[in-house]
């Protein structure tokens, strides 16, 4: 039976010749990572009777929600989540400087095509840019994965979306994100694979495809693919010396689903609260003001999104009435801004910068948003009091739509006019 | 656990996400009394007070949608409720109620046939919600034994625990 590259993934971790979607498999896992902000696995690995973990090399911890720990409570779980990791051999922790969890894994090497990567993080569909198997679990999945190095997968279906034609100026991959999210919502791809492909796919970089994997859990998808090309080969093979397998999807494979978008015509979008899928063209919403610009997040924090708002934000000042928020997605990203000289562009312009993490994002801290208050934003939700008050307002865009904003006051993206 | 569940209703809308039911700024919690404490205040700051006397929450599509934090469900269960019926759940909520141990049916009808307070009765193997105020009945997806046994012993953590 034809199968796909994620079902061979699945099928030889498993242990079997051939997988079909519906199916429950259990499969080992190559890495398992744990955020700071749940100590519900350590709660939960006790709760299921505790002991020795199945393999410290291969699990990890992120220390990157509470990034330095705004709050006692946090940097209490922290300690307890060193001391664990410390009585149990696990070296693998990324450290409060480090920054955020799929931005770091990618970069340290850990992600190949071919692996199985389980976070307790909802966007660790983002890794499926590198042709790995990556999804987002609760902390009882993870902590099962501590125990026995394996997890029962339903194995999904896979819904192809191609993507075509020429990106206007100024249209990045987060606006091809909310365009999808606009045209089919919000559950469209839930408990399903996406596979990006076609010529848009294959001139997008690294972080832009990223970007796409990233936002497809607000469609609801299991997890993402796209095929290992020669610069996902080069950029696994810079950063890891294990081999790797790269798994072909047979030709005569039957996906659940096509879409083809053409992207001919796309202008910027702006995701207008209280939903991810609430996408307007920047038409419609020109001129609204913002109070706060966010540029951060494992979505738009990477090097490209820091790039893209430097080269806007160069040598101009942002408005009086806003403030700007700048948090790297990484050490790396943060010491490559500033060998660049982004950092002194955000500086100049009147930006606060913070430390690499998830801080403002998911409403921790380092940058939360008032009742009243519009915040447009490089990150990924828009939920009520995502980022601070259930009374605030926020605005999903992309780096460059941010950028303008921030040096007007009010949304705007003039660069595809 | 009962095949027959009883209890005054919470009805919500669509898209009902996990920063609604416990904000992120709560992640830092660990304990069940404090977790409990923060259910739904992204939505409602009175629902602690209300699942006092409402055990089930009925609401529309996508329910436990975003985050993969399994506080979500905690926090419900904390408060004392005994049944999330919706139209459809999140990928990531609905694992963690079955881990943990929360009971959520599928129903795409019992939306439409309840306000806020009214009593509600679940018969989850014959797969059908009714209204006990007004005396309307709807399907919904019936449970396996499979995962009635999961429910009954607690979630798959239990299981796990016992294995």
């Amino acid at each position: 039976m034809p199968m796909h590259a994620i079902h061979k993934i699945l099928a030889e971790k498993s242990g079997k010749q051939e997988v079909k979607a519906g199916e429950i498999v259990n499969a080992k896992v190559d890495i398992a990572g744990i955020n700071d902000i749940y100590l519900t696995v350590l709660i939960s690995y006790d709760d299921m009777g505790g002991g020795k973990v199945w393999d410290p090399e291969k699990i990890v911890f992120f220390f990157d929600h509470n990034a330095p720990s705004p709050t006692i409570k946090g940097a209490s779980n922290q300690k307890v989540m060193s001391e664990f990791a410390r009585e149990q051999g696990i070296k693998k922790i990324f450290k409060i400087n480090e920054g955020i969890c799929h931005s770091v894994l990618s970069e340290s090497g850990l992600v190949k095509p071919g692996d199985i990567i389980i976070i307790t993080d909802s966007h660790t569909t983002t890794l499926g840019a590198f042709g790995a198997f990556a999804t987002g679990v609760g902390s009882t999945d993870l902590a099962v994965i501590m125990m026995t190095g394996e997890l029962w997968f339903r194995v999904p279906e896979v819904i192809n979306v191609k993507l075509e034609g020429t990106l206007k100026d100024g249209v990045m991959a987060k606006d091809i994100a909310l365009h999808m999210l606009g045209e089919l919502g919000t559950e469209f791809a839930t408990y399903k694979v996406i596979e990006y492909s076609d010529s848009v796919v294959e001139k997008l970089s690294i972080d832009e495809r990223m970007v796409l994997c990233n936002m497809s859990v607000e469609m609801g998808a299991k997890s993402t693919y796209i095929r290992p090309n020669s610069k996902t080969i080069e950029y696994v093979k810079s950063r890891s010396h294990a081999p790797f397998i790269v798994h072909e999807t047979d030709p005569d494979f039957i996906y659940d689903k096509e879409y083809i978008f053409n992207l001919d015509n796309l202008l910027p979008q702006v995701s207008i609260p209280d939903s991810v899928d609430n996408a307007r063209n920047i038409e419609e919403v020109e001129g609204i003001s913002i109070d706060q610009v966010f540029i951060g997040s494992c979505t738009g924090g990477k090097l490209t999104d820091l790039e893209a708002a430097a080269n806007i934000l160069k040598g101009k000042k942002i408005a009086e009435s806003v403030r700007l928020v700048v948090t790297p997605s990484s050490k790396e990203v943060l010491t490559k801004a500033i060998e660049r000289g982004y950092y002194q562009t955000f500086l100049d312009a009147g930006a606060a910068i913070t430390t690499p993490g998830c801080g403002a994002c998911f409403g921790g801290h380092s940058g939360l948003i008032a009742a009243g208050e519009k915040c447009a934003t490089t990150s990924n939700r828009n939920f009520p009091g995502r980022m601070g008050s259930i009374e605030a307002g926020v605005y999903l865009v992309s780096p460059i739509t941010a950028a303008y904003t921030a040096i007007t006051g009010k949304l705007n993206n003039p660069q595809y006019k | 656990m009962d095949m027959v569940i009883t209890g005054k209703v919470l009805v919500y809308d669509d898209n009902i996400d996990t920063d609604i039911i416990c904000p992120g700024r709560f992640l830092e919690l660990n304990e069940s009394k404090d977790i409990a404490n923060v259910a739904m205040s992204g939505i409602d700051s009175n629902f602690p007070e209300k699942a006092k006397t409402h055990s089930i929450i009925i609401a529309g599509k996508n329910f436990g949608c975003g985050s993969s934090r399994d506080h979500a469900v905690r926090a419900l269960k904390y408060s004392g409720l005994k049944a999330v019926i919706a139209q459809s759940f999140g990928r990531i909520f609905y694992r963690n109620a079955l881990n943990l141990g929360l009971l959520v049916i599928i129903s795409k009808d019992a939306r439409n046939i309840f306000n806020d307070g009214e009593s509600g009765k679940i018969d989850l193997t014959k797969g059908k919600i009714t209204n006990m105020d007004k005396i309307i009945t709807v399907d919904s997806d019936v449970i396996s034994e499979e995962e009635f046994k999961v429910y009954e012993q607690g979630g798959m953590i239990q299981i796990y625990k016992q294995n």
